[in-house]
């Protein structure tokens, strides 16, 4: 997490270590409560990160910037041995030798219908194409699509903004209710499942199957609602 | 000078804890190695021990290890089978149908690459976080539990026993390292080396049949080039052990399928390919060990030969034709498959020495070890005979 400032000086942000959710490097947003499609879930739920900047270094910020996503080392440590958030079973991503950087796990219906059996319609979000370059590599060297998404939000007033996770927006360009023949339910990060592209996009990352300049859409600036509790900048 | 100082207080600390960890029994295990095998290399984080082995074999029997409490690792490894289920594909905690078949874990100490087609699956200590956690598909069912799960275990006194003796300089805590760690060296224990055809080669010249004896020529024949992918002790290609230098990894499109034309595989399993994403890597797979292959049917990554009569035949064939369907297509074209593909042909009685070889692989101490059975009493919860969670 880094802020910047009005004369454009970058000042990186210190993250707190707070069990579970942050171990100081990577940090863990929760929004599920075990209710609804959630019912495997957690009723723990965390909307913040908090973290400190040096002193004296309070100023005029214009700009926020964080990595949607695991660093390389971290993401293909040893996943029984790492610190929460990174020991949370619920987000390894073991097959492909990492993390999922984000999950969304979702239930459709169409409009209007009582009826209908729900589909699954699931975001899994991770690095993909990592595979050893040495024989005797036990970790990946390199991945072909890391799928990290560095996220930029401008015109931020720490004071009296807040960040908005805005799924709507993620979801505005995907149908969930179609779901492309033998690939897996809704995106799980597959460079060969069309159904990942407009969510990729919306991700400011790109896709085989995503339009050609991706612009994230997932994260914007609000003006801090009084009755709003779903969010604060870094302090 | 006064940091100086401090330096010597921190060794002389050292010094005198060491001879307190080096105390603790973990240096007892020696490997019972067939002839002609040489010795597994073991990750330095998980020496091997007769009490971790023993601990990982409770856990690898033990149904409370998934989602339902009926399932374990011994679901789909079965030891009579030598350590595969017999299906086309597995069956996971939840009902769900896996994508691939089981794969025999007989002498998976030697090897550097772990199921089917995945290169990034190196160790069984990581490796087993795939089918405890995994989602896609479900296997042990155990994603967002682990609370739930090292609960379980600490409250077994038989477990507080184990790990205590298996772990001793971690205070035999139960968490994730120590429990695939244990996993981990159980698993290395699964050696298989005492078939009829061993006897053979170490002097019993009556253990095979003439007919066996026959067969073992032709597969070690260049007519068949069975040997170029299934070659070695282990009867595979993809393999390590201590002083080999570097470990070998191999992976092969044999053939099986070519659904467009342009050497596709049927999804989701496309083989190395799934998981690299390099077309390049199409319809790659991992080629089995071949000891106890005549207890390890069906065939192929997904099943889809029931018998090595049929094997055989799809290799004479230089790759698999199916006809119609959604997987309908001429594997023998498929621009990806190896190069040693290239199909031969056998009498029937080529055919039958060729079977009986491979049968004489088939290592009957290994599938009825003691050291490798169910160490749960037959009535203990571990054993999955409890009703499912959340019902009466």
């Amino acid at each position: 997490v880094t802020l910047v400032d009005a004369a454009g000086a970058r000042v990186p942000v210190t993250l707190d270590v707070t069990e579970p959710w942050q171990d100081g490097q990577v940090a863990m947003l929760d929004f599920e409560d075990a209710t609804g499609a959630c019912s495997n879930g957690t009723p723990d739920v965390r909307h913040q990160l908090t973290g400190t900047i040096p002193e004296g270094a309070a100023g005029a910020w214009q700009q926020l910037e964080f990595t949607l996503g695991v660093p390389f080392d971290r993401n293909h440590g040893d996943p029984t041995v790492q610190p929460s958030p990174l020991s949370q079973t619920r987000l390894f991503w073991s097959w492909n030798a990492g993390y999922k950087f984000m999950r969304v796990d979702m239930r459709a219906t169409p409009a209007g219908s009582d009826t209908a059996a729900p589909k699954s319609w699931v975001i899994h979000l991770g690095s993909t194409g990592c595979t050893p370059s040495g024989g005797a590599s036990v970790v990946p060297t390199a991945c072909a699509n890391p799928n990290r998404a560095r996220i930029v939000l401008r015109s931020l007033d720490p004071l009296h903004d807040v960040i908005a996770v805005d799924l709507g927006a993620l979801l505005a360009e995907s149908d969930l209710l179609v779901n492309t023949e033998k690939t897996a339910a809704g995106c799980m990060s597959a460079g060969t499942d069309p159904d990942c592209g407009p969510l990729f996009g919306s991700l400011g990352l790109t896709h085989p199957s995503g339009p050609a300049t991706p612009v994230q859409k997932l994260f914007r600036v609000q003006r801090r609602d009084v009755t709003s509790a779903s969010g604060s900048a870094p302090r | 000078m006064h940091a100086r100082a401090r330096w010597f207080g921190v060794a002389a600390v050292c010094v005198l804890a060491y001879p307190v960890l080096a105390a603790a029994p973990q240096n007892d295990w020696t490997w019972a190695l067939p002839a002609g095998f040489p010795e597994p290399k073991v990750p330095a984080g998980n020496p091997m021990s007769v009490a971790k082995v023993e601990l990982g074999r409770h856990l690898f029997y033990d149904a409370r290890l998934s989602v339902t409490g009926r399932f374990s690792c011994a679901s789909c490894h079965k030891q009579e089978l030598a350590f595969t289920d017999g299906l086309a594909r597995s069956v996971g905690a939840t009902g769900e149908l896996h994508p691939r078949s089981s794969m025999s874990l007989a002498n998976i100490a030697y090897s550097p690459a772990l199921t089917w087609a995945n290169p990034t699956q190196r160790d069984l200590e990581r490796q087993a976080t795939v089918p405890m956690f995994g989602e896609d598909p479900i296997e042990l069912g155990l994603s967002g539990r682990e609370r739930e799960l090292f609960a379980t275990v600490s409250a077994d006194p038989q477990y507080r026993a184990l790990f205590a003796r298996a772990f001793p300089g971690e205070s035999g805590v139960v968490n994730l390292s120590t429990i695939t760690r244990a996993l981990g060296a159980f698993q290395r224990s699964l050696i298989s080396g005492n078939s009829p055809y061993d006897r053979y080669k170490a002097g019993a010249r009556n253990a095979i049949s003439a007919s066996a004896v026959r067969g073992e020529a032709l597969f070690f024949d260049e007519k068949t080039e069975c040997f170029h992918c299934h070659g070695g002790f282990t009867f595979t290609g993809t393999v390590d052990h201590v002083g080999k230098g570097f470990p070998e990894v191999e992976f092969h499109n044999t053939g099986l399928y070519n659904i467009d034309g342009k050497g596709g595989y049927p999804a989701p399993n496309t083989g190395v390919h799934e998981v690299s994403e390099d077309p390049d890597d199409m319809g790659r797979f991992k080629a089995p060990t071949l000891r106890n292959i005549a207890v390890t049917a069906p065939y192929m990554h997904d099943g889809s030969i029931a018998t090595l009569e049929e094997v055989l035949d799809h290799y004479a064939a230089g790759g698999r034709t199916v006809k119609s369907g959604p997987n309908a297509g001429v594997g023998a074209d498929n621009p990806y498959k190896s190069e040693f593909l290239k199909g031969f042909t056998l009498t029937a009685r080529e055919k039958s020495d060729l079977i009986a070889f491979l049968r004489s692989l088939t290592d009957s101490t290994f599938l009825t070890d003691r050291r490798y059975a169910n160490p749960w009493p037959a009535t203990h919860a571990a054993r999955g005979n409890a009703q499912p969670r959340g019902t009466r």
